[in-house]
């Protein structure tokens, strides 16, 4: 059996196929975990294996938002889905109201 | 295999992006501790660890746990905190880092002055008192003018400069208020217990970026702070590097550095040096084993293309990966944080994108959020906004920062 999110052309990553692959673990694993701190991510797109997300609520905004992408969503994906190269956040961060972690220390 | 980076990240911090952007394009597997939990501190037990950076068993205990299953090449703390929780998990596993008393002495004012003084270190003259003794007393005895800091908070806050009795039992009931503050109650212990008079040293102030290497300094950048800091508070706003002050009083800060460091015994990695000169010399104001604070660090870039950061050099450095100290990239660069103007809470803050067209800005990036309750000094030592700028000389860079600055409309919901 081919790898998850993996085109029957080698080498060719099938990005509506790693989307679908994505949405679900999102909806069962990433959603459900970054719900404990008030937050949600959105998985807005995949292009050439990047996943592109939206962070909402606790997350936007948050100072450790970058070290739940990197070291929580992108991690775990990575592991879970092979045709995923890398995630890219187009939060707005400013724009958040109610970060779980504000940054106000040096 | 790659090497595996333990980074100590507070949950307040403003740098967790740059200081794992940076682990990245190192290329090593990074495991980041905080004290607080991570939403995916179960899932990812290699990757987010949870551990009181105040509690040296627990440290000590998290470090040896993790490093059963997953081999640590380096610890790295960002801030004066972590730096001393780093020094506890590198020396429980026998890594490179200064060690735990040099980590105490930088992070504590008054035990770094007494460390300093009697190296010889040009130090403003200091006494520590207890906040709970009769300020009138202490007021008496003194020589004016003189400034009342806490002896573990950063970025200036509850300093205050006191020139008469008067000002200093006032300057003394704020600080006492200071201390006794949510945020500064959780630390606990003596550094809410103390605070240090020191006399105010008059002169231009001054920071120097440095990176400790086998014992000697390089000079990664000199600031200059062309805004006055004569109190009564002491906020940061601008600054510029590289320095526009003569190179022999630039020869005199970096040797008075070099010696604070030497003194500290602190013989490898990031400093963050504040310095004053006068008609009498340098005088070495405070010293910090980490990078510069906030998202200042933003400013400096280094190699040929400017592609590498200030937190890629440092973590470089803690890995061994770094064969020579590179150099900052030659054309003028600063950062201006955003002073807050009054206490309130925090709508929004308006002119971003005027502020972003004006010529030479590179950046304005908004660290406060919509609703947050934000106050300026002494109080609180937030910024709400940072702007960056380039250009070829230091003077074009003030300029550009302080029009970007007269674009900004701090609004207030309340």
């Amino acid at each position: 059996m081919a790898d998850k999110g993996l085109s029957p052309r080698p080498g060719v990553i099938d990005d509506d196929h790693v989307f679908d692959v994505v949405e679900e673990i999102f909806q069962t694993q990433i959603n459900p975990a970054v719900a404990q701190h008030g937050g949600r991510v959105d998985l807005i797109d995949v292009e050439d294996g990047v996943v592109v997300v939206r962070m909402m609520g606790g997350c936007q905004g948050c100072g450790m938002a970058n070290v739940t992408l990197r070291q929580g969503i992108e991690a775990s994906l990575k592991r879970m889905v092979p045709g995923v190269q890398g995630i890219r956040d187009i939060t707005d961060h400013a724009a958040g109201s109610n970060p779980y972690y504000a940054q106000t220390g040096k | 295999m790659p090497l595996r980076l333990l980074l100590l990240l507070p949950t307040t911090t403003y740098r967790a992006e740059a200081f794992v952007e940076a682990a990245r394009r190192l290329g090593v597997d990074l495991t980041v501790a905080s004290e607080e939990d991570s939403a995916f501190s179960a899932s990812r037990p290699d990757g987010l660890v949870t551990v009181d950076f105040r509690s040296s068993v627990e440290i000590t205990r998290a470090a040896k746990a993790l490093v059963k299953s997953h081999p640590i090449d380096a610890v790295f703390g960002v801030d004066d905190e972590t730096v001393v929780a780093a020094a506890i998990a590198a020396e429980a596993l026998g890594l490179p880092h200064i060690s735990v008393a040099a980590a105490r002495a930088a992070g504590d004012k008054h035990l770094q002055r007494q460390r300093l003084a009697e190296a010889s270190v040009p130090v403003p003259a200091f006494a520590r008192h207890r906040i709970a003794d009769d300020p009138r007393a202490v007021a008496e005895g003194l020589t004016y003018p003189v400034v009342l800091k806490p002896l573990h908070l950063s970025a200036s806050r509850g300093v205050m400069r006191a020139d008469t009795p008067a000002e200093f039992i006032q300057c003394h009931r704020r600080l006492r208020t200071i201390l006794d503050s949510a945020d500064v109650r959780e630390r606990g212990g003596e550094a809410r217990e103390a605070y240090l008079v020191e006399r105010f040293v008059p002169g231009p102030e001054f920071a120097i970026e440095g990176l400790i290497v086998d014992g000697r300094l390089h000079v990664l950048a000199l600031w200059d702070k062309p805004d006055p800091l004569d109190g009564p508070f002491f906020a940061e706003t601008i600054y510029l590097t590289p320095s526009r002050h003569p190179r022999d009083v630039q020869d005199a800060l970096i040797a008075c550095a070099a010696r604070a460091a030497a003194a500290l015994s602190i013989d490898r990695g990031p400093v963050h040096v504040e310095l004053r000169y006068n008609d009498r010399g340098p005088w070495l104001i405070e010293l910090a084993a980490r990078p510069i604070g906030g998202k200042c660090g933003q400013a400096l870039r280094f190699g040929s293309d400017g592609a590498v950061s200030l937190e890629e050099v440092v973590l470089a450095h803690a890995l061994g990966l770094l064969r020579e100290v590179p150099a900052r990239v030659s054309e003028a660069t600063g950062v201006m944080m955003v002073p807050v103007p009054h206490a309130g809470r925090l709508e929004r803050i308006d002119g971003l994108d005027e502020a972003r067209r004006i010529t030479g800005v590179t950046d304005v990036v908004v660290t406060a959020h919509r609703g947050q309750r934000v106050a300026p000094l002494p109080e609180q030592a937030r910024y709400p906004a940072f702007i960056f700028a380039r250009a070829e000389e230091p003077g074009g860079v003030e300029a550009s920062l302080r029009e970007a600055h007269a674009c900004l409309r701090t609004v207030y919901a309340d």
